[in-house]
């Protein structure tokens, strides 16, 4: 009986090292530990065995069982792995191949930047106003204070529709809108993002151009939060050490004025072509609302002052995104446009 | 403005460099755009005294000066003999270059060695001694030996200004001055106007103003014995450097005197002016007047006239008459200073296309109380440079004066307004170093002269204040007060949403022009009688391309799509998102723009790929987009109901309804259509009135609780005549299974040998589930049963198996 065990072992040992596949395995084990195999022939054979002998078999057979137990399992490992790696072999790519790109779309450079402007003084607690951008006059033009027989209302200047009526040349007749909208709530603090028209087409100049414009009334509004609110716009849009500059400057719906120039974003201020070797570039203008604007619109201009302005967002995007040419903008060459994602 | 730093200098004490006195201007809202000079084309040109000139002894046309130019004697070969002993002469001596890179070498000339050459005005490439021949004469003091470059002031800077429009003060030097003068503290030196007036020797010259709100004042001022002559060249270089061309000596007077004021002068040959009359008038209608630039000029009855006793002699501030012009056979002449309307100056100059220097002025504003001043200092210079003798008095007709303003301001407003301290006294300071008087008591009483037309209200003596101290000490607050909040609006964020939508689907956002052609109703087959043609028009457009508003976003995007074609990009996703206009009604009476999205897609998707092949876009391309946009923004489902769309192709094109109302169409472009627009592939398009599909958009989705019990998946395929729609056939499904239906999902279309002509199979997966409890089979199989009996009697539908 010993030795029908030790013949057991030894042809399982020999087998379990000879098959290949799991499945040969899986016919193997059976073989030997199934319900018919010759493990448990074997063990129904015992009662043959005198008494005294049983116990000492038994636990030789119950030893092998676990020892074959072991075999198959430690083999059955064994020959998983070396598929897996055959498979994994057979799987292998060329991971220089081009990757398959799920399809992205583009937001218009413009969009991208009038959101990034919107977001920051979306920020700073401002509201975002629109206006129509056929325009009557009276927005456009009178109630900004600017009279009947201001040059910039030249016809030439102007997209007119019929007389009192026309394109508007810039987004400031949201201020008035706005104005008459919250009068006298204060504080107002919006901007106004938009399309505006001006009767020009050259290298420099686009029929169609965007603005954002940007209105703050309260009591005691003074240049210096002018100041101070676009020193922040500036550090969020082009860096945490930018500048900016002041400079005096004339608006007929602002009193003071003051044109407002940033340090160089493409020389950072050491001087170069582009800001003409002055180191700064002029990005906005900008001013204290002029006090008759103001009372037209419904604000006691003793009581409550404000400050506006206005930026041109093609300048905004040449500047962060170094276009050089405006008329790019409106071209909407798809190669240009798939440059911004 | 030009501002020859030199002749600025007449009037102020200036310590710095002509760039640090820019740097200063602009830093105080007077711009210098920039710092130039005149063009100086020549090198080795010195000044020198003409000793002798004599004939040349071989030479019939050619002559041998000698000339001293301080130090040594030289002998000159000249080919005109316009000098005179004593005269003073550009010598280019050997080594000098001239314009044209004209070396001058030491030559022989029939036998006399010449050494160099005397120089014309033309010769040196300047702009002086108009019409005049010869060597150029230098004025008498001209330092011998000096370069002459350095002797005529050449080579002096010239500041350019870029005035902004309220600022017609530094129209003239004297306004430069003032400006320097509150800058820098240094007081303003006025010009000597004190000129010996003789009696009058016959008849004062008769002005009447007819209209006192176009012409304010009008000064005039006879001279007597005038010698027509070229100017001094210091004073002929100056204008250059102004920009102004030299004519002659009184001209050149009146013109020298309007840079320095910023007040327009004339001057009328008196001798042709009848009965010595002036007028200041309207035109007459049919009235003409022959101007200098010999242009007959029909005028209308807007215009402001000068006329004597016969006839038009002048427009008034825009140009002369060339009958009265002062000529060189001139004896005596009327000055003319004067007031005119700006606007009324500038609609005349405007219809007869002229901007002058005079006019510009006018427009902008010339102080009404410098007339004078600006008269008596022509005079002044006429009597210095001896040219005439001064005939009677200043004939001043003031007939609608005007008086400085005198205006409060409270220190502490100030302070406020600007941010900033400054004090009182500074204030006060500011305005006196430019001359205003101020009486000072707990607020400013600033006198305001009316040479400062912009300074009207408190808060322009504001701006004065911080202009003057300097923008650049303001600091940076921020304001504070009530807390608000920021945040885009539902509509706002809907239209975000909307681009992010299309973007994260492969989109590209265009922006186009918001004007169009008209061409472009007629290339979309637009009906006469569709809204799309209720466009609005531009009154002055810039071309007929650009003259109509769009009312729709089509043409925009096939012109993108052509362009980028010709680009070789031939597979395109674009969209964009913008305002269409409308004229409310026929004529236009206001406007109503109204937000659209405009999608395109041309081409095959994804690009060539070396895993998988493109695959070309067909309408149901741009069906998906659609439905995924109005998924996106939480829309019921829409319909979409065939319909004929003019610029679509009949078959390809449908009309979209969500909850009844027609929010817009898709389609694919009418290939008539897409020719008329260079194009010669399939395009697929629609477009979608924003503000009806925004107004039924859930900006917050609904949260609906998951199942709590299984779904059974059934599918069903039928064959049905082609004249049933599928969103029919799923309509029925849906009506016939009842609320144990919970999706329908169509997943093949066939057509082929065993189906019948003019049918087609469709095949459902239809999902059942109760939401109350498990369903079982029976209750399933019942219900898919009702389905296809519901289908078959309906659209005679067979069932495949
Ligand atoms: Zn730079």
């Amino acid at each position: 009986m010993q030795k029908k065990l030790q013949e057991i072992h030894n042809q399982a040992v020999a087998e379990i090292a000879a098959v290949q596949t799991e499945d040969e395995l899986k016919q193997v084990q059976v073989r030997f530990l199934g319900k018919k195999g010759e493990m448990t022939s074997l063990l129904r054979g015992m009662g043959q065995l005198p008494p005294e002998e049983r116990p000492l078999v038994g636990g030789l057979a119950n030893q092998l069982r676990d020892e074959l137990t072991n075999l198959f399992t430690a083999r059955e490992e064994e020959l998983r792995s070396t598929a897996r790696r055959k498979a994994m072999a057979d799987e292998q790519v060329d991971v220089t191949l081009p990757g398959k790109p799920p399809m992205i779309g583009h937001l218009h450079p413009l969009t991208l930047i009038m959101d990034e402007i919107a977001e920051i003084f979306l920020g700073m607690g401002f509201t975002i106003k629109e206006g129509p951008e056929i325009e009557t006059e009276y927005y456009n033009f009178e109630a900004l204070n600017i009279p009947r027989e201001h040059p910039a209302r030249e016809m030439q200047d102007s997209f007119y529709i019929r007389p009192e009526v026309l394109l508007r040349t810039h987004t400031s007749p949201v201020q008035i809108r706005t104005m008459e909208e919250l009068a006298p709530q204060v504080p107002v603090r919006i901007i106004a993002p938009g399309k505006v028209y001006r009767r020009d087409d050259d290298a420099t100049h686009s029929p169609m151009f965007h603005q954002v414009e940007g209105l703050v009334i309260d009591r005691d509004i003074s240049l210096s939060d002018l100041k101070g609110t676009l020193l922040l716009f500036a550090r969020q849009m082009f860096g945490p050490k930018q500048q900016v500059r002041l400079r005096p400057s004339f608006f007929p719906f602002t009193e003071p004025s003051a044109e407002v120039d940033i340090a160089c974003v493409i020389c950072g201020g050491q001087g170069c072509r582009v800001c003409k070797d002055s180191g700064w570039i002029e990005i906005l203008g900008s001013g204290m609302v002029h006090p008759r604007v103001l009372e037209l619109s419904g604000y006691d201009p003793e009581e409550y002052t404000a400050y506006a302005f206005g930026m041109g967002v093609e300048r905004v995007a040449m500047l962060k995104y170094g276009i050089g040419d405006l008329r790019m903008f409106f071209s909407n060459d798809i190669r240009m446009l798939r440059q911004f994602s | 403005m030009r501002v020859p730093y030199t002749w600025l200098k007449d009037f102020i004490e200036i310590e710095l460099t002509a760039q640090e006195l820019a740097n200063v201007l602009t830093n105080a809202g007077i711009e210098v755009e920039e710092i130039t000079t005149l063009k100086v084309d020549f090198s080795g040109v010195v000044v020198a005294e003409v000793l002798t000139v004599e004939k040349h002894p071989e030479a019939d046309k050619l002559f041998v000066a000698r000339v001293w130019d301080g130090v040594e004697e030289h002998t000159v070969v000249a080919g005109i003999a316009n000098m005179q002993p004593g005269d003073r002469v550009p010598l280019a001596k050997p080594g000098a270059v001239l314009p044209g890179n004209l070396q001058i070498k030491r030559a022989r000339l029939r036998g006399v060695e010449s050494a160099g050459m005397l120089c014309s005005a033309a010769e040196l490439g300047l702009a002086l001694n108009p019409n005049a021949e010869g060597i150029l004469i230098l004025d008498e003091n001209t330092p011998l030996g000096q370069s002459l470059a350095e002797a005529l002031y050449l080579m002096d800077p010239i500041l350019v200004l870029g005035l902004t429009p309220n600022r017609a003060d530094c129209l003239g030097l004297l306004g430069v001055a003032h400006e320097v003068a509150s800058l820098t503290g240094k007081p303003v030196q006025m010009p000597n106007i004190t000129a010996n007036i003789l009696p009058l020797s016959s008849q004062a010259p008769r002005i009447s103003i007819k209209d006192p709100k176009l012409c304010a004042r009008y000064a005039g001022l006879l001279v007597r014995d005038v010698r027509i002559a070229l100017s001094p060249l210091w004073m002929q270089v100056r204008l250059l450097q102004a920009g102004v061309r030299p004519i002659n000596n009184i001209v050149d007077v009146t013109n020298y005197v309007m840079w320095e004021w910023g007040q327009p002068l004339h001057a009328f040959d008196y001798a042709t002016l009848a009965e010595g009359r002036i007028d200041v008038r309207l035109a007459f209608e049919n009235e003409f007047l022959v101007t200098l630039d010999n242009v007959e000029r029909p005028l209308t009855g807007e215009m402001l006239l000068i006329a004597d006793a016969l006839r038009p002699i002048a427009i008034a501030g825009v140009m002369g008459g060339l009958a009265t012009e002062v000529t060189a056979k001139t004896t005596s002449v009327l000055l003319e200073s004067a007031h005119f309307d700006p606007t009324s100056i500038r609609r005349t100059g405007r219809s007869l296309g002229l901007y002058s220097e005079a006019q510009q002025r006018f427009e902008k504003g010339v102080d009404v109380n410098g007339c004078t001043e600006a008269i008596l200092r022509a005079s002044r210079l006429i009597e210095l440079l001896g040219i005439g003798c001064l005939d009677g008095q200043v004939v001043d007709e003031y007939v609608a004066p005007r008086y400085p303003n005198q205006i409060r301001l409270r220190p502490e407003r100030a302070r406020k307004l600007i941010g900033l301290e400054i004090s009182q006294l500074e204030m006060a300071l500011i305005f006196r170093r430019q001359g205003f008087f101020v009486g000072e008591g707990t607020q400013l009483h600033v006198t305001v002269p009316t040479r400062r037309q912009d300074l009207l209200l408190e808060v322009d003596l504001i701006e004065e204040v911080a202009r003057i101290h300097g923008y650049h000490k303001i600091g940076s607050t921020l304001p504070t007060g009530a807390m608000t909040q920021g945040r885009l609006t539902d509509r706002q964020q809907l239209l975000k949403k909307t681009k992010q939508t299309l973007q994260s689907c492969g989109f590209a956002e265009v922006i186009n022009y918001s004007f169009i052609s008209p061409q472009d109703a007629e290339k979309l087959q637009i009906p006469a009688n569709s809204r799309l043609r209720q466009a609005i028009h531009l009154a002055n457009p810039l071309s007929e391309e650009q003259s109509v508003m769009r009312t729709q976003l089509v043409s925009g995007l096939l012109s993108t799509i052509a362009y980028n074609k010709n680009r070789n990009q031939h597979d395109l996703m674009l969209f964009e998102q913008g305002s269409v206009y409308f004229a409310r009604e026929l004529p236009e009476s206001s406007a109503d723009e109204r937000t659209v999205l405009g999608i395109a897609i041309t081409g095959a998707f994804p690009g060539e790929h070396w895993l998988q092949k493109p695959l070309v876009t067909d309408f149901f391309d741009i069906k998906g987009t659609v439905e995924t946009i109005f998924a996106r923004l939480g829309s019921k489902s829409a319909t979409y109901l065939p319909a004929e769309i003019p610029w679509c192709q009949p078959g390809q094109s449908a009309s979209i309804v969500l909850a009844g109302e027609e929010v817009g169409w898709l389609g694919k472009i009418h290939p008539d259509v897409a020719e008329r627009y260079d194009i010669d592939k399939s395009v697929y398009m629609t477009e979608l009135d924003l503000q009806a599909v925004l107004s039924r958009a859930n900006l917050y989705p609904e949260y609906v609780a998951l199942p709590r019990y299984p779904a059974m998946l059934r599918d069903m395929a039928i064959v049905v005549p082609d004249a049933v729609s599928a969103a029919e056939v799923i309509s029925l499904i849906r009506e016939a299974g009842g609320s144990l239906v919970e999706e329908v999902n169509l997943f093949d279309l066939y057509r082929g040998p065993q189906i019948p002509t003019g049918c087609r199979s469709l095949a459902f997966a239809v999902k059942y589930r109760d939401k109350l409890r498990t369903l079982s089979d029976e209750v399933v199989a019942r219900q898919h049963q009702n389905i296809e009996e519901a289908l078959a009697a309906r659209f005679s539908a067979s069932l495949r198996r």
